[in-house]
């Protein structure tokens, strides 16, 4: 496992997708700090960060796309399977990696709680809260993506099919109730953004680190098996 | 230290490997010979991992594949038909990876060294794979399979898209490990398993149609020699001619050029000069005459009765 998460990330800083996620990443969430906070005066970090969910919706995938697609595509995938690694550790590590590079993008905004915490007057429990909930937030969005560029050789057909869920999944998240209470379920269930808002209120319920955390197990499980049934088929 | 038993992998409804069995020995080198879309790939994926069969099993060095995959695959150094390279990799990074993957015990450095020098890619440690050429690459795939010093390597049509004079030098590094490993390798070229392999297996349609020696199986071969030659005179008379020749099964005229008839003569044994005599007692002329070298094809012919399937596949492929 150690082996592809270190293989993993030289591939991201070899080629311009690491800098371009934490590149773009900060620019925008720079954007959002200035407008909300500098500009409007406010010391709450959660609202800049909450508005950043739509731009991870569009880079996380891009992060994804190539991680099992591009070695279906060059092969290197019977390098892998034909090494005393499991499935496991090797979907594991990939995702590790994007994590990492994920990981890298949050570091990005700790100047912004620098700056509020010698401007204003800081509330911890909600930054920090609000920081456990975008790290959760992006093992799901890079275990979704994980899965879904392992259903396919083509890195483009499989960041368009995570872009296309993930934004579904925020937009559910966003959608006013229903009315239907077995619809409004549905909805609270794949809404994976959703679950944010009580982050960033400063909330931690166990309920919502245990969905994220199913979730995301949820996909690396696919993704395992995935690979496992080509193998069979 | 390979044993092989009863494979067979279905894709869907299409059989792709049926039945097969067989069995290497310690420091043995096993050819595979077969047309593409024999099995040869699918049965390679199979014995190093990649792939799991439908049903029978796979034993390597002792373990099987299914039950202790990571102590099977310990063993076993694999290049596939299109080598596993990270092309945004250099040499030496993608080999030190690839030591660090199958967590191999042995010293860095020299283990890596050694490797390098063995295949003949010292010289571009520090090179982008992306940048190299053909023949480097496939060396760079077979120091991949070297790491770790498996007591099997499985090599997948190891000179395949390479010129003449990389043929050579990647034939010579194959005999030169086979001192120090088993090998499986497979190809679709005749001369190539002759010059390297203790025995040939080959299969078609996911079956062995024979097993031996490179010689036996040519020698089962020899038997009927094809002669093709081009004779400036009346076809009639020359035929006839070539006929009377005693041990000649078959002559016949395949095409009529310019400078004379060219004529396929099948015998038992070579004919050439007793044909010659016939045809100039004739009062034909020859001006050109070679025997035909045996192909995999006609082997195969000759060994699966197959004549008209293998023709028809031929017109597929080609279409």
């Amino acid at each position: 496992m150690k082996a592809i998460l270190r293989r993993e990330l030289t591939a991201y800083f070899t080629s311009p997708i690491g800098y371009v996620f934490i590149g773009v990443f900060a620019f925008i969430s720079g954007f959002y700090f200035n407008e909300y906070v500098l500009v409007s005066g406010s010391g709450d970090i959660s609202i800049p960060m909450y508005s950043s969910l739509l731009i991870l919706v569009l880079l996380v995938p891009v992060l994804t796309m190539r991680l099992i697609a591009e070695e279906r595509a060059s092969r290197t995938e019977q390098l892998l399977l034909s090494s005393p690694v499991s499935v496991w550790s090797i979907a594991l590590g990939k995702l590790l990696a994007a994590m990492c590079v994920y990981g890298g993008a949050m570091v990005t905004t700790f100047p912004y709680v620098v700056i509020i915490a010698i401007h204003g007057s800081p509330v911890w429990g909600k930054i920090l809260a609000s920081y456990l909930g975008f790290l959760l937030l992006g093992l799901c969005f890079v275990s979704i993506g994980l899965f879904f560029s392992s259903v396919t050789e083509n890195q483009i057909i499989a960041l368009v099919i995570t872009i296309g869920v993930l934004l579904a999944s925020f937009l559910a998240g966003i959608l006013p109730s229903t009315g239907v209470d077995l619809l409004n379920q549905v909805i609270s269930l794949v809404a994976v953004t959703g679950r944010f808002a009580d982050f960033r209120n400063g909330i931690l319920m166990a309920e919502d680190v245990i969905y994220y955390l199913s979730i995301s197990a949820l996909f690396v499980f696919l993704t395992v098996r995935g690979i496992e049934k080509r193998r069979w088929s | 230290m390979i044993e092989v038993k009863n494979l067979t992998k279905r894709f869907g409804g299409k059989v792709a490997v049926d039945g097969l069995s067989f069995t290497v020995d310690n420091g043995e080198i096993l050819g595979f010979l077969g047309p593409n879309g024999a099995g040869k790939s699918t049965t390679m994926n199979i014995i190093t991992g990649c792939l799991s069969a439908t049903d029978g099993s796979v034993s390597v060095n002792g373990y099987d594949v299914l039950d202790e995959p990571n102590k099977a695959k310990r063993s076993v150094g694999y290049l596939p038909e299109q080598p596993p390279l990270y092309l945004d990799m250099t040499v030496d990074e993608y080999l030190g990876f690839v030591y660090e993957l199958k967590k191999v015990k042995l010293d860095k450095k020299t283990h890596l060294d050694g490797i390098k020098n063995t295949v003949a890619i010292a010289d571009v440690g520090k090179r982008r794979i992306k940048n190299l050429s053909k023949g480097y690459r496939q060396r760079v795939g077979l120091a991949q399979a070297l790491i770790g010093n498996p007591a099997v390597l499985v090599l997948d049509e190891p000179t395949v898209g390479l010129d003449p004079a990389q043929i050579i030098e990647i034939r010579t590094v194959i005999k030169e490990l086979s001192k120090r490993h088993t090998i499986i390798l497979s190809s679709h070229i005749l001369p190539e398993v002759s010059a390297v392999c203790d025995r040939v297996l080959i299969i078609n349609k996911g079956k062995i149609v024979a097993e031996d020696t490179p010689e036996n199986l040519s020698r089962m071969v020899e038997g009927e020699n094809s002669v093709t030659a081009v004779i400036d005179g009346d076809s009639e008379t020359v035929i006839a001619a070539i006929r009377s020749v005693e041990g000649v099964t078959g002559a016949e005229l395949v095409n009529d050029r310019a400078d004379g008839g060219e004529y396929l003569i099948k015998a038992a044994g070579d004919v050439r000069r007793q044909v010659s005599v016939a045809v100039a007692g004739a009062g034909g002329t020859i001006i050109e005459m070679k025997t035909n070298e045996l192909s995999l094809e006609d082997i195969f012919i000759k060994l699966t009765g197959e004549t008209e399937e293998v023709k028809a596949n031929e017109g597929d492929t080609k279409a």
